[in-house]
């Protein structure tokens, strides 16, 4: 057999590998975006609280007179001091309302016009993200069908239940829930030849 | 667009189709035909020929995998351009370094009556990729279907440019091993 007829051949090897091999990288990639990002994210904020912190003690130690005044019972009064203006929230609602669940993802809008990379599903109204490229031939324990994908836009970010965006998505996409772990949910691929694939996805901010 | 939407399209004569097509996959098509001839103008040609042939093959076909479809087409259509263009001249470019890896398990005479079973071989060749690690999958697909060089694979995968040769090595040894226990004369 001659090397090109050899290439030649191999061209009709099964399509769900060579999708495989294209969707590879593009999961790889994102997941070393998120991690990135994640940690530059954990350090910006790590500088900020010492910023704060370092700015609160050298307040405190500015209105102090009389710097070899350490003992307890002057640290507390510094600290009822420095924490006089704050207000203790008056009831439970109150205080939920400053812990407010925000996504820690942002995902292009509707009008900013960008691709969204990393295909994510509307379901019980949370926003669940393709967590990477691992392809399950079976589905754990306990996870049962509870809907398909019903609606699909590539460059919009779902708002309803059974609504998804981004790349390798399609209405009919059967998804899988488990009422004892809704941190995670599993999306059927049709591999070809008859064979079903499950990609997991986990809820934004987890 | 859907991939299924895009199809629905060329099967209602709709020439949309290619331009959807164009939008979704004309660079990957672009690349599948670029990392073989390595020239711009006939890649593109490829690539509009792609279309064309999409265009007159659908209906009566409705592939699962649109991706997969389109770049079979490509790469069957730029292997057809790159032997036409290298048929006086053997250069050393990069897919004529693909082709010579593959022809470490290819006798290099034409083949036997066996050989023109494709459908049979291609099976044989299905089983064995499945038997592999998907990375190892992964590593062989990009390499020998999409013709990748050694230095993409290796960003891809996150590994070193010497455990990907060293690894694609193993695999055109097993490979042949696992083909020609199976009755096929390479």
């Amino acid at each position: 057999m001659k090397k090109e007829e050899l290439f030649d051949l191999l061209n009709d090897i099964d399509d769900g590998y060579i999708a495989e091999a294209e969707e590879y990288r593009k999961a790889k990639r994102a997941k070393i975006d998120t991690r990135i990002i994640r940690y530059i994210g954990i350090a910006a904020s790590v500088i900020l609280v010492a910023g704060i912190l370092g700015i609160l003690l050298m307040n405190m130690g500015g209105r102090s007179t009389s710097p070899q005044s350490t003992s307890a019972a002057t640290t507390a009064d510094r600290y009822a001091e420095a924490t006089e203006d704050y207000e203790q929230p008056t009831d439970a609602s109150e205080a939920y309302e400053t812990t407010e669940y925000e996504p820690t993802t942002t995902l292009p809008t509707e009008d900013s016009g960008d691709r969204i990379e990393q295909p994510v599903v509307m379901y019980n109204g949370v926003l669940y993200k393709m967590s990477d490229d691992n392809i399950e031939y079976e589905l754990p324990e306990g996870f049962e069908q509870v809907g398909e994908i019903i609606g699909y836009d590539a460059d919009t970010v779902p708002s309803e239940d059974f609504y998804a965006a981004g790349p390798d998505l399609t209405e009919g996409q059967k998804i899988y829930g488990n009422p004892e772990d809704t941190n995670v949910i599993y999306v059927a691929y049709d591999l070809g030849e008859d064979r079903i694939g499950y990609r997991v996805f986990k809820a934004d901010g987890i | 667009m859907t991939d299924e939407n895009i199809i629905c399209l060329y099967w209602d004569r709709n020439e949309d189709a290619i331009l959807e097509t164009s939008r979704k996959y004309g660079h990957y098509c672009y690349t599948i035909a670029y990392n073989i001839l390595y020239n711009n103008e006939d890649s593109e040609e490829c690539v509009n020929d792609t279309y064309n042939r999409a265009w007159n093959s659908m209906p009566p076909q409705r592939p699962s995998i649109l991706s997969a479809f389109l770049g079979k087409i490509t790469r069957n259509i730029s292997l057809n351009r790159y032997k036409e263009s290298h048929a006086q001249k053997r250069t050393g470019d990069q897919f004529a370094v693909v082709l010579d890896e593959l022809g470490e398990i290819a006798s290099g005479t034409a083949g036997p009556e066996k050989m023109t079973e494709e459908g049979e071989f291609t099976k044989a060749v299905n089983d064995f990729l499945s038997g592999l690690p998907k990375d190892k999958r992964v590593m062989f697909v990009r390499r020998y279907w999409y013709s990748d060089d050694i230095g993409t694979i290796a960003g891809r995968l996150g590994i070193p440019e010497n455990n990907v040769s060293v690894a694609l090595r193993r695999i055109r040894i097993k490979l042949g091993e696992y083909l020609t226990e199976r009755g096929f004369d390479l």
